[in-house]
């Protein structure tokens, strides 16, 4: 069974640290969720998971299945079955959407040894556009280039779809969607849960979540994992904010770097009580 | 392998081609309604044809006396008056160590389609002197490919004269490994005249390749526009020197010009100097320049899909042929591709 181990993960930007002791296992089958509010180093922890070159891992590790993910790059890193959903997808005018993906459904299928077959390949991305409502001209426009917010995120979701990834990090999916194209997004992700996808959700709104059921939810603050619950978590913060969480751990200002007095970090709620079921 | 092995491929599935080896048709194949056009070399035309042209497009043009000299090689391509078809003629351009004139003519009213490739089968210094005219209303679809040898020295001069709303399409890339200059003049020179000029490059190893192209508007409401793409590799040096020239009185005239570079290695250099040149207040002009390496988000974005960083960058590279694709068929993508893929490692 798959399993992403983050173990104590400390990264830093320009010699600034962002991460501060990240901890997170995710497994097969699990629908992690990490909320918390701006600047905490939530798309961060996506980037330096996925091996993003501006940023330094100063300490700790990542590992899936027990690989050492931290000393792959970053094409490996997706070889071996990690993807991101980023929260502001990349534009690359002169490539096209079809000529892209096939290049990477092709890297995935010589890294498993299988051959890659065009004709298959073509169907299903067709089936794709049509389950994600996308525009049939898609793949021969650039990628992402002049799409609109709600238009790459979705085809964030296509390329999920054709490139079936072991685990996958989805950063603020939900942003730039409305409610018919969250719907839509919804069910398309939901769909792949049931082949032993593990996913992580980073948002805001608990209106993703009820899309997306997630099993786990995680708070982060300061560049740490600070909380972690379940539905009834996600509840409480939809309906109060993360004042009480701060108030609880004596967090005064939760962004990352901004220190108003030395924090004194409790230890978040075990982790190992949420992966109980 | 032999030039000619190259293209033979191509040539089978072909209605309308001329090859020209050492100046010679070697294969010449034309279906209707291209058999209505005219090849030939100088000597096939008359001598009062041959006035009008040194009276006329050749008029300013060096060196014409030596053109016309048995010693080199000449072309003259005719297509008539009001010739119309969305078909394409094919020419290839054999073998190096020679000077080659290649002059063709659309009569007023015509619309064609053209592609050229030019090649050679080993090392040697090579001058293509081309002339391109529209008459009034002609339509021309140009795509010139070149991919000559590594130790080749090639110098291309092209000229264009376009009459009144003339219009003209015309893209140039250069894919071989020679040293190579390219220099290419298009005037506008008729009320109303179009053209759109796109050169493309790649360069590797050592080369170094100089792209000159200039639109020089000598007609009201005239319109250009300039596109240069280019990559370099290794240790090359690829410069790109274009030029928009817009006469005193050309009023209501037009003159764009884009830049698109990226460099992929530490030791290669690609310059681009764009140059206006405008002798009238009511024109509308603008020219632009992005070159450097290739964004690293970018190449983030693409990895974290899964292919490496060389297929990556070979993707965005690609990117710069987009112009090419309408012209080339499905066989001819694959051998361009080849291309690529050999300059780009
Ligand atoms: N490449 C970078 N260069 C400089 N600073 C960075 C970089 N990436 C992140 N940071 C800083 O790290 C902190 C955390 O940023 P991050 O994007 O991880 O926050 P986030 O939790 O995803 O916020 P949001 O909810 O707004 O998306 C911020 O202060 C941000 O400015
Ligand atoms: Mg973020």
């Amino acid at each position: 069974m798959t399993t992403l181990e983050i173990k104590n993960l400390h990264a830093s930007v320009d010699g600034k640290p962002i991460l501060q002791g990240v901890d997170l296992v995710i497994k097969a089958g699990e629908t992690h969720a990490i909320m918390g509010p701006n600047g905490t180093g939530k798309s961060t922890l996506a980037s330096v998971i996925m091996g993003h070159p501006r940023y330094e891992v100063t300490e700790g590790s990542i590992t899936l299945d027990g690989a050492d993910v931290l000393e792959m790059e970053t094409d490996e890193r997706a070889r071996a079955g990690l993807f991101l959903a980023m929260q502001a997808p990349q534009e690359v005018p002169g490539v096209t959407n079809s000529d892209f993906l096939k290049t990477a459904v092709e890297a995935h299928a010589e890294e498993r040894g299988e051959p890659f077959k065009i004709f298959s390949f073509i169907k299903e991305y067709d089936k794709a556009l049509t389950e994600l409502k996308m525009d049939a001209d898609v793949p021969e426009r650039y990628l992402n280039d002049g799409f609109s917010g709600g238009e790459k995120k979705r085809n964030e979701i296509l390329q999920m779809k054709l490139i079936k990834p072991k685990i996958a990090i989805l950063d603020e999916i939900d942003s730039g969607l409305d409610v018919d194209a969250l719907k839509i997004v919804g069910e398309n992700v939901t769909a792949m849960k049931g082949d032993g996808l593990g996913m992580l959700l980073i948002t805001h709104y608990q209106r993703m979540l009820s899309y997306i059921h997630a099993d786990i939810i995680h708070v982060m603050m300061k560049g740490r994992i600070v909380k972690t619950g379940t539905t009834d978590l996600m509840k409480k913060i939809d309906e109060q904010g993360y004042d009480w969480i701060k108030e609880e751990l004596g967090i005064e200002d939760e962004r990352v770097g901004v220190e108003v007095k030395e924090p004194t970090f409790l230890e978040p709620d075990s982790l190992a009580d949420a992966f109980k079921k | 392998m032999k030039a000619l092995d190259t293209i033979q491929p191509f040539i089978d599935h072909l209605d309308n081609v001329f090859v020209f080896k050492a100046g010679k048709i070697h294969t010449q194949k034309l279906k209707a309604p291209f058999d209505q056009i005219k090849v030939g070399s100088f000597d096939d035309l008359t001598e009062e044809a041959l006035k009008t042209l040194k009276n006329t497009i050749l008029k300013d043009y060096e060196g014409i006396d030596e053109a016309l000299n048995a010693s080199t090689y000449t072309t003259f391509i005719q297509v008539p008056k009001g010739f119309e078809s969305d078909e394409k003629l094919y020419l290839f351009f054999l073998d190096g160590n020679q000077t080659e004139h290649i002059h063709l003519n659309l009569g007023s009213s015509s619309k064609f389609n053209v592609f050229e490739y030019h090649l050679d089968d080993a090392a040697g210094s090579k001058n293509i002197l081309e002339t391109i005219t529209l008459g009034a209303y002609a339509h021309l679809d140009m795509a010139s490919l070149s991919a000559y040898h590594e130790d080749s020295k090639v110098t291309f001069n092209r000229q264009g004269f376009f009459q009144e709303k003339s219009d003209a399409t015309i893209t140039l890339a250069s894919l071989g490994d020679e040293t190579l200059i390219q220099n290419t003049h298009l005037k506008l020179l008729g009320f109303q005249a179009k053209t759109e000029l796109t050169a493309i490059a790649l360069t590797s190893k050592k080369q170094i390749s100089t792209i000159k192209s200039t639109i020089e508007h000598n007609a009201i409401e005239s319109e250009g526009e300039l596109n240069h793409y280019g990559v370099a590799n290794d240790e090359s040096f690829l410069t790109f020197e274009g030029m928009g020239k817009i006469e005193k009185g050309m009023r209501q005239s037009k003159n764009h010009q884009h830049n698109k570079g990226v460099v992929l290695a530490p030791k290669a250099r690609l310059d681009a100097n764009p140059l206006l040149v405008i002798d009238e207040f009511d024109v509308e002009a603008g020219h632009g320049a992005a070159v450097g390496r290739i964004d690293e988000e970018q190449l983030y974005y693409m990895m974290s899909r899964g292919m490496d960083k060389k297929t990556s960058e070979r993707l965005i590279v690609n990117g710069f042929l987009h112009p090419l694709d309408r012209y080339l068929s499905e066989d001819f993508k694959t051998h361009v591709q080849n291309l690529l893929i050999q300059k780009t490692q």
